[in-house]
């Protein structure tokens, strides 16, 4: 397959003609339009072939500036003077004069062998084959579908910029450049996957981003030795470091405000064609609790924000599991009055406490599987119906307790306060975990738990860089803005200072 | 490069060390020699131990790449090296031993009275093993993340239990008799065990220079921490009862100051978030044994997989744990046995080694220069 | 593939360990399958050696609820149970109560007068010894059977909640009136020091049950009971006391009596000394004192009318506390307020101090209190 794609463009046209048909199953594929027609230049006619993907292509772009100068224009020339020119000329090049003189459009790029030419004529092109030249003339008359601008959904805040990364690579990365606005910035594009040869652009700062991180990432992604990739989801999970981590190693994210920030602090971008989500490398633990709005607010509220943040991932993973080790193991702990209240409330049901506590995380579960799924209109409804209905009616029927449906909600709510998707993800997996472990051992087990989690969480990297450190603790609370002097030290960027000592110079002016 | 450590966390492993041993219950043996005199007699042992500190410090200047071992190598050759190393591991084991067991014996007499002991002891294991395959990177990360919170934990045994504390318990400052507090007293110096670490430090740093920064400043939270905890335990207990200490076999002096310390009328009974943030202490010093028992063993037979012999060593204390399962057994083990075992290993037979190759290295440098003058 | 093997071999090692096991889990061990113990009561019995009697919180039987529970516990249950031991009580009891008893919640302990005079060190110490029980739980004698003080306090006119003990604990607190000795303290006195136990006496009389003075012990045996200004002097001397209302007769009239409320503003200044091989105590109070009743009787407007009526109170605290201190000494040997420890200050070994054998001493020990408190305010109204 390979050596035949490699084929050389005849110089007949009839050859590529034929060539063109077999390859692109033109009597059965709808969508590749072909024109032929006949270029007449120094009185001689030349045989022609416009291809193009319908769809993917400008029109009026291909009829104003490709076939109406071929076929015009080349007959108004057609003079006395011109021809005595043409004939002065010792070497008649017709493929310069085609590009230079007649095509009006903006990129043109030759291509010599049919597979560059494909390409091309897959992302856009226009292709043109003339008899007798031995080269395919590539005119760019791209239209994309494209959707306008969006506004982020899955990362909202209230204060901040709103624009989210559409599906088109090119919208994606012109986003970043208009917000970088700096020629350091440098995106290169790579590209992944046999059959799709899918678009990835590595997007990092020259001056700034650790080269050896660039390189790594670059070499991970061309040794991805695959047939497709389509989403960006796909490369996160091809390229992290750990492959039985179950935290995103990976920041994924739909707006290009925090996508910029995060390159400008040193961090690489891959923008993958055809997903709106930029990931962002290395990522660290404590990244994930972090929203794009905390650099928008104050920093005193930021960080309330982000105390509020790091305290829901706790409830999200531990509260179901430190209640039921409380209330098997270490009743002692309780006020009486709590424990005879809960006590009470659990003397009815008849299920043992694990079997409560997993019927309620799996209905929950499904509760919020459900209100995915549905469209949006019935989302309130299954709220209503999984949430009120169903949890009023299992706690009036003695099927849990209602001190249970209480710790779920909480640790439900705790998990939808966590900013990043994939990450509270993980926080199920290890509630299950936490839970099993307080049922057997009690806190005791709880703690043995956070043990290894946390040896785990520490044994963990993310391109080189620790997914949880000392430091990374330290630096989880932002300082003020004019006091963000340093880039991250892990990072070990080439600009390690990010503003000078002072950066508000109009205090000083003052006196 | 990746196992050296920095500054602070050469000193939140050491600190560790101690607040382990503290939850462990050692301060109550100290207790139990010198009554009310511990504090003066802590403080009288530290001095004592401050210049051991000094000399050490000073000889390993010229040691810079070699640990207690290689000195021993030096000295005496493979055979001496041998003897050492099995000496350190078995203390290391033995130590790993009683921890486990003792703190076994804690958390099954308050929270698992009705659970099966190899149940709870199972958990323990899987957890060190696991923590140990994952090898000494992260428990070092680890260890600087957690010492913040074990250390508070250790005020608030001093500021929580306010309310009940009398400092007329503190009297008599000297404790029985002078004698004892400072002779026979001179026993406690056990306690200074973690300065056995200052032997293995110097070829595992990253600055060759903080040596001397990481000694003095991790002796002297270490020696914060046991007073306050010394001083925790005196006040809880009137003085009359801190003398008859001896003859009250009590769980633990430690929790039993817990257990009476209140968060206003709400949370009545603390004593299970001190265990709670204790364990991650005890797991972090067996998981820090462990690889320690790993580290000699590396150096006497070069192993190829190391992280693999964490499953044998494990195996090994579970073993050692299973075998002295009777109370009596854990007390002979940490108040007799460790107790000699530690000040002879620390004052004694490794601290002449670092004499003798500091010796020898001057005269070799001697001879040195006597070569490179002829 | 060695590595493999060893990874395998890690892994069933770890599942072994977890899964053989499992079936040694106690699955009954939720707290919905014990009874809480509130209070435990102990009464010498007829046939067998002790009545034990066990007041637990029951929410749930007479709780009409649709809501499924309550958060208040309303009412109480007592059982009773001849037995010769505290544990053995238990013991029977579970066997035929549907559920287990646990004393993790436990916050009174209270024992009749009579078998508190035969001894109750044997229940004391196993009570001390099991982890279970609260180290903060309260010791309490009553003047009739634990049973009939129990009764007393699930059928008085107040709802009846576990708090109950709470609101006892702190409101000796604010009123002075008794002490509440816990067991841990209680356990240590008895068995490892010669300091005596105290604990909370409580009068059971017709209606309720007050807690009033103190109970003294001489090693585990109940010698008697003092008064509440005794209980009083005795939290003055402890640095116990937040506030506690007296009532003094007049200065100029006395048969009338004027209502004080103490306040402890400064720790008392103890100093003990050793003169002519016998101790002298000298003690020092800081007080204010707020007059509650109208003092019609007094001009305290003025300096000698507020200086008269500072000393009186003055002079009869001073009567109180040495009047206590005389009859610890004097009447019951038993150095309940510690001064032992405050002996000890002035020597620097244990061994000098065992040579003046405190023992024997402490019972012509000399007492000098003085008490420099200050009129702090008279109310709203101070004169006609």
């Amino acid at each position: 397959m390979g050596s035949e794609n490699k084929a050389k463009i005849f110089e007949q046209f009839d050859k590529n003609f034929e060539y063109l048909k077999v390859k692109y199953n033109l009597l059965i594929n709808s969508d590749i339009i072909t024109r032929e027609f006949e270029i007449l230049i120094a009185g001689k006619s030349f045989k022609a072939l416009l291809i193009f993907v319908d769809g993917m292509t400008n029109s009026e772009s291909i009829n104003n500036n490709i076939l109406a100068p071929l076929m015009l224009k080349n007959s108004i020339k057609m003079t006395p003077s011109k021809q005595v020119k043409l004939n002065n000329v010792q070497k008649f090049n017709l493929q310069d004069f085609l590009v230079n003189k007649l095509i009006s459009q903006n990129v043109v790029e030759i291509s010599k062998d049919f597979e560059d030419c494909f390409g091309k004529i897959n992302s856009g092109f226009t292709a043109l084959f003339v008899d007798t030249l031995d080269v395919a003339i590539c005119m760019e008359t791209k239209k994309l579908p494209v959707r306008s601008i969006p506004a982020s959904q899955s990362e909202t805040v209230v204060r901040g910029p709103q624009a989210a990364f559409i599906e088109s690579l090119r919208s994606n990365t012109s986003q970043i450049r208009k917000i970088i606005n700096n020629e350091n910035l440098i995106i290169e594009n790579t590209k992944v996957g046999k059959i799709t040869k899918t678009n990835v652009s590595i997007c990092y700062m020259k001056n700034i981003t650790n080269d050896d991180l660039v390189s790594e990432v670059k070499f991970r992604l061309n040794n991805l030795k695959l047939d497709s990739i389509t989403s960006s989801g796909e490369i996160e999970n091809l390229i992290k470091d750990n492959l039985n981590n179950v935290y995103p190693e990976l920041l994924a994210t739909e707006r290009p405000d925090k996508t910029s920030n995060l390159i400008l602090a040193g961090r690489v971008a891959i923008l993958v064609d055809g997903s709106p989500f930029a990931l962002i490398v290395p990522a660290f633990m404590l990244d994930f609790l972090v929203s794009p709005e905390d650099i928008n607010l104050n920093s005193a509220f930021a960080n309330f924000l982000k105390l509020i943040r790091g305290i829901a991932y706790f409830i999200a993973v531990l509260l179901p599991g430190i209640y039921i080790s409380v209330t098997t193991f270490h009743d002692e702990f309780l006020p009486t009055e709590l424990l005879l209240a809960i006590s009470s409330a659990r003397e009815k049901i008849p299920f043992p406490i694990i079997l409560e506590i997993f019927l309620m995380e799996l209905s929950f579960e499904l509760i919020r599987e459900a209100g995915i799924r549905v469209p949006s209109a019935f989302g309130q409804t299954i709220g209503i119906v999984g949430a009120l209905i169903l949890g009023e009616a299992a706690v009036s029927a003695n099927i849990v307790s209602p001190i249970l449906v209480i710790i779920i909600s909480i640790t439900a709510i705790s998990e939808f306060s966590l900013p990043d998707y994939s990450f509270s993800f993980s926080t199920r997996i290890f509630r299950v975990i936490y839970i099993i472990l307080g049922y057997l051992f009690g806190l005791f087990g709880i703690s043995c738990g956070i043990f290894a989690h946390l040896i785990l969480l520490f044994s963990y990297n993310s391109f080189g860089v620790p997914f949880l450190s000392y430091t990374s603790f330290k630096s989880y609370f932002v300082k003020p803005i004019w006091q963000n002097e340093k880039r991250s030290e892990i990072l070990d960027t080439k600009r390690p200072l990010e503003e000078p000592h002072i950066s508000m110079k109009w205090r000083n002016n003052e006196k | 490069m990746k196992n050296k450590l920095t500054v602070f966390e050469a000193i939140s492993i050491i600190t560790i060390i101690t607040i382990s041993q503290i939850v462990l219950d050692f301060p109550e043996y100290l207790v139990d020699l010198t009554g009310t005199g511990t504090l003066i007699n802590l403080i009288f042992l530290a001095v004592i131990s401050l210049i051991f500190c000094f000399i050490i410090s000073n000889i390993f200047k010229n040691f810079s790449n070699h640990d207690i071992i290689d000195i021993s190598e030096i000295i005496g050759g493979k055979i001496l090296k041998f003897i050492i190393s099995v000496i350190f591991i078995i203390f290391l084991f033995l130590l790993a031993i009683s921890g486990v067991s003792n703190f076994l014996f804690l958390i099954r007499n308050i929270f698992f009275q009705n659970t099966n002991k190899l149940f709870v002891l199972s958990i323990f294991m899987v957890t060190l093993l696991f923590s140990a395959t994952k090898g000494f990177y992260s428990l070092k990360k680890l260890d600087t993340v957690i010492i913040g919170i074990l250390g508070l934990s250790i005020f608030a045994l001093f500021f929580g239990d306010n309310g009940n504390f009398n400092s007329n318990n503190l009297v008599p400052v000297f404790g029985y008799n002078y004698e004892t507090t400072f002779k026979t007293g001179l026993l406690n110096i056990f306690i200074f065990n973690f300065m056995l670490i200052y032997f293995f430090l110097m070829p595992n740093l990253s600055k060759k220079n903080d040596y001397k920064k990481i000694v003095f400043s991790s002796f002297g939270i270490n020696l914060a921490l046991l007073l306050i905890s010394v001083t925790s335990i005196l006040l809880y207990y009137p003085t009359s009862i801190t003398h008859s200490l001896t003859n009250i076999n009590t769980m633990n002096t430690i929790l039993l100051v817990t257990r009476r310390i209140q968060i206003s009328s709400f949370l009545s009974q603390t004593d299970s978030i001190f265990i709670f943030i204790w364990s991650f202490a005890i797991l972090s010093y067996i998981c820090f044994l462990i690889n320690s028992i790993i580290y000699i063993l590396n150096k006497l037979f070069n192993f190829k997989n190391k992280s693999k012999l964490s499953f044998p060593v494990v195996l090994a204390i579970l073993i050692g744990v299973l075998l002295i399962d009777r109370i009596i057994n854990i007390e002979f083990l940490e108040n007799i046995v460790l107790k000699y075992f530690s000040i002879f290993l620390t004052f004694g037979i490794s601290f002449i080694i670092l004499i003798l190759g500091y010796f020898k290295n001057k005269k070799k440098g001697l001879n040195n220069a006597k070569k490179a003058v002829k | 593939m060695r590595k493999k093997l060893l990874n395998k071999a890690i892994i069933l090692f770890s599942l072994l360990i977890i899964f053989l096991l499992t079936g040694y889990v106690s699955s009954e061990e939720n707290l919905e399958n014990y009874y809480y113990v509130m209070a435990i009561g102990v009464d010498k019995g007829t046939d067998t050696k002790i009545n034990l009697n066990i007041q637990i919180a029951s929410n749930s039987s007479g709780n009409q609820d649709s809501d499924g529970g309550s958060s208040q516990s309303n009412s109480s249950n007592i059982y009773s149970i001849p037995c010769n031991s505290i544990d053995s009580g238990i013991s029977i009891l579970n066997n035929y109560l549907s559920k287990k008893i646990n004393v993790s919640h436990c916050s009174a302990i209270i024992f009749s007068e009579e078998i508190a005079r035969l001894g109750i060190k044997e229940y004391i110490n196993s009570l001390g010894n099991n982890p279970e029980i609260r180290p903060t739980c309260n010791i309490i004698i009553s003047n009739t059977t634990s049973l009939d003080a129990l009764e007393k306090i699930s059928n008085s006119t107040e709802n009846f909640s576990s708090r109950f003990y709470e609101f006892l604990k702190s409101s000796a607190k604010y009123t002075g009136y008794s002490i509440i000795p816990e067991l841990s303290e209680f356990f240590y006195c008895l068995n490892f020091s010669e300091n005596s136990a105290i604990a909370t006496y409580a009068n059971v009389s017709d209606e309720i049950l007050q807690n009033t003075g103190i109970a003294i012990f001489q090693k585990d045996k109940y010698l008697g009971n003092l008064t509440v200004l005794d209980s009083i002097a005795y939290s003055l001397i402890t640095d116990r006391l937040e506030s506690a209302t007296i009532s003094i007769p007049s200065p100029n009239d006395s048969t009338k009596l004027i209502d004080v409320l103490i306040k402890q503003t400064k720790k008392p200044e103890i100093d003990c000394s050793l003169i002519n091989s016998y101790p002298f105590i000298n003690l020092k109070f800081s007080l204010e004192y707020h007059v509650l009743s109208s003092t019609y009787e007094i001009d305290t407007d003025s300096p000698s009318g507020n200086s008269l009526l500072e000393n009186s109170i003055n002079t009869y605290i001073q009567e109180i506390v040495s009047n206590f201190l005389y009859q610890i000494s004097h009447k019951y040997n038993v150095d309940i307020c510690n001064f032992k420890n405050k002996f000890i200050k002035n020597y620097l070994t244990l061994d000098e101090f065992e040579k003046i054998h405190w023992n024997e001493i402490y019972k012509d020990s000399y007492f000098e209190v003085e008490t420099n408190g200050k009129i702090e305010s008279l109310g709203i109204f101070s004169q006609e």
